[in-house]
């Protein structure tokens, strides 16, 4: 559900509506995004309802500062900030309730490898050597692969989220792409495993 | 093999390129023909690397998470307790100057809400646990203010529209004020009782000191223990009340009304009776409750279920919930519903006599009412939907057929 490509054009028009009192241009936008924040939240802990009390704090504090809330082209966006900075303030000041030895919440993920068509050892090997490069990825490393390639950000939206510069963000996804690097077959015994792989897609997709 | 040769063009950069394309990974995830016509053209052509390009799209593919998905129910529950809170705000910015309490709380509690509406027939109070709540008299007095009745048998009077109780460990705070009124503890072991009595055209808002919270909706009365009971939390309602119950470990929250008992399985849940109607029915957003009807049979709910009692037969059927709660952020919603019951409603609601014929009550209508809209507004609004026409002669609505 992470709805594929957010209208920019849409969002900004609605968001200036919005910003001069248009109540349901606010509603379009809860409809819109509840969902892509809740799955987005529960990234980083497994209390639904504390998620659902920090959506209901986003939008209350947009509702009431609109006056003096800024034009955006990038509303998804604005909204994941917000959600990501009023889930750490909820975790530092109860960091008793959450992960006692980090200052922030891990972000985790739970792969959903594809385990379905797995015919033949090659790619039952294959699919194990992915899950356990998945696996050795870093809270960092699987955050970002969340942004780039579950919600499909450009690199630009994604170094605001994470407050971090290009440079940084490009190091965690280059890292992470290189362990995947490392699957690629080797050269000799590549025609045959690479058969079975495209039939095994064209099932898929069919 | 045509692999084979792509092959040894291309270096292992292809890799890291793909997965550093937009149009890449737009297309792992949502393909469309067109993006399919381009990357086999991409392949066939050599610019691409088979193994590289199954590669890349496998990796994508595998980072898929399975999302957490919010629920249909949750996602309108939240949207009401978004509107409440924004009302609240505006309320709240135009009395500035007034001493409050209380930022929302961030800890969650999560809801199970129930509608219920109580059969004229009256029945001996049923259900394990007698104490005598359903046996408090109402206070002899014909007001049509907010009443609070404290244990002591003192009575307050409460001027406004809507009355804002918030009891405490140590007393009672009114519209978010501090009060010298004590909460006085029953010293004795017998149980002292409150009541919250809101007449037709008002309504309230009541949060106990174990923290839940009631809305209470017009015409309603709840009778309560000065302190709840260590081993069961038991109220009496006669009316509508939306409860949001504070989750108490082996504390099990009872609603008492004049047709049956209420016990909440679950953490909360929303609650209305009134003794005057001919239907009543529950009906359960999301966790669960506990029915038990008197002399019928014991029945469980689990969410988006309505039980329903009218014609002496109870009844489970799905419903749409939302039409039930939205009372609380000031509108009605109905579907197919009978004029008789949204006008009786809407009486109760405004405080206004409303009369109609049995024509007019058997008209079924569907959607909306504002209530924050003046009642004229309202049934005018009703009468371009349905063929009634609306009269007023300074006193009550009288409606008749076209």
């Amino acid at each position: 559900m992470s709805a594929g490509s957010p209208d920019p054009v849409e969002d900004k028009l609605l968001w200036d509506k919005f910003l001069s009192g248009d109540d349901k241009a606010y509603a379009y936008f809860y409809k819109k995004y509840v969902g892509d924040l809740f799955s987005y939240g529960m990234r980083f802990t497994t209390d639904r309802e504390l998620i659902k009390d920090c959506i209901q704090d986003v939008f209350v504090k947009i509702y009431s500062n609109r006056s003096r809330l800024n034009k955006t082209d990038h509303v998804k966006l604005y909204l994941f900030i917000s959600l990501k900075n009023t889930l750490f303030n909820v975790f530092q000041k109860d960091k008793a309730f959450y992960h006692i030895d980090t200052i922030e919440p891990v972000f985790s993920v739970e792969y959903t490898i594809e385990d379905c068509m797995i015919a033949g050892e090659m790619e039952l090997e294959r699919e194990e050597k992915m899950r356990r490069i998945l696996d050795s990825l870093t809270p960092r490393q699987r955050e970002v692969i969340y942004y780039r390639y579950v919600e499909m950000m450009d690199m630009k939206c994604i170094c605001e989220l994470m407050d971090m510069n290009y440079q940084s963000v490009q190091n965690l996804i280059q890292r992470a792409i290189r362990k995947v690097k490392t699957l690629s077959p080797a050269r000799d015994k590549v025609v045959l495993s690479v058969n079975k792989y495209t039939v095994k897609f064209k099932d898929k997709n069919n | 093999m045509m692999e084979e040769d792509v092959y040894k063009k291309y270096s292992s950069h292809t890799i890291e390129e793909l997965l550093q394309d937009n149009r890449f990974i737009t297309s792992v995830t949502f393909p469309t023909e067109e993006s399919d016509a381009y990357w086999s053209k991409a392949l066939e052509d050599g610019t691409i690397d088979r193994p590289d390009y199954e590669l890349a799209g496998h990796f994508i593919r595998s980072v898929q998470v399975r999302p957490e998905r919010i629920r249909r129910s949750e996602i309108d529950n939240l949207w009401e307790n978004i509107e409440i809170a924004n009302k609240e705000n505006l309320r709240r910015r135009k009395n500035r100057f007034r001493f409050y309490f209380s930022t929302i709380s961030a800890i969650a509690v999560s809801f199970v809400f129930l509608y219920l509406l109580n059969a004229l027939t009256q029945h001996e109070p049923a259900g394990p646990h007698a104490s005598g709540i359903e046996n408090i008299k109402a206070p002899n007095v014909r007001t049509t203010d907010i009443q609070l009745v404290l244990a002591g048998e003192e009575t307050l009077s409460l001027a406004g529209e809507e009355a804002r109780i918030v009891y405490h460990e140590e007393g009672i705070d009114i519209n978010n004020r501090e009060t010298d009124l004590k909460n006085r503890q029953p010293h004795t072991g017998r149980a002292v009782f409150n009541q919250l009595i809101v007449p037709p055209g008002k309504r309230s808002m009541l949060t106990f000191a174990e923290g839940t919270r009631l809305w209470v909706n017009a015409g309603t009365r709840v009778v309560y223990p000065a302190a709840f009971d260590r081993r069961q939390r038991e109220i009496y309602v006669d009316g509508e009340v939306y409860l949001e119950v504070s989750p108490t470990a082996a504390c099990p929250f009872v609603v008492k009304t004049d047709r049956l008992n209420v016990e909440v399985l679950g953490t909360s849940f929303n609650v209305m009776a009134y003794r005057n109607d001919t239907v009543h029915n529950i009906v359960l957003v999301s966790g669960a409750v506990k029915i038990q009807p008197g002399t019928e049979q014991e029945v469980t709910l689990s969410p988006n279920e309505m039980y329903l009692y009218a014609n002496g037969t109870p009844e489970v059927r799905s419903v749409d919930v939302e039409n039930y709660i939205t009372w609380r952020s000031g509108a009605y919603r109905y579907e197919s519903e009978s004029l008789d019951v949204i006008l009786k409603r809407l009486s109760r609601y405004y405080g206004r006599e409303i009369t109609y014929s049995p024509q007019v009550a058997s008209l079924r209508c569907s959607g909306k009412l504002h209530l924050k809209d003046d009642l004229r507004l309202v049934l005018n609004s009703i009468s371009h939907t349905a063929p009634i026409i609306c009269h007023y002669d300074g006193e009550r609505y009288m409606i008749t057929n076209k």
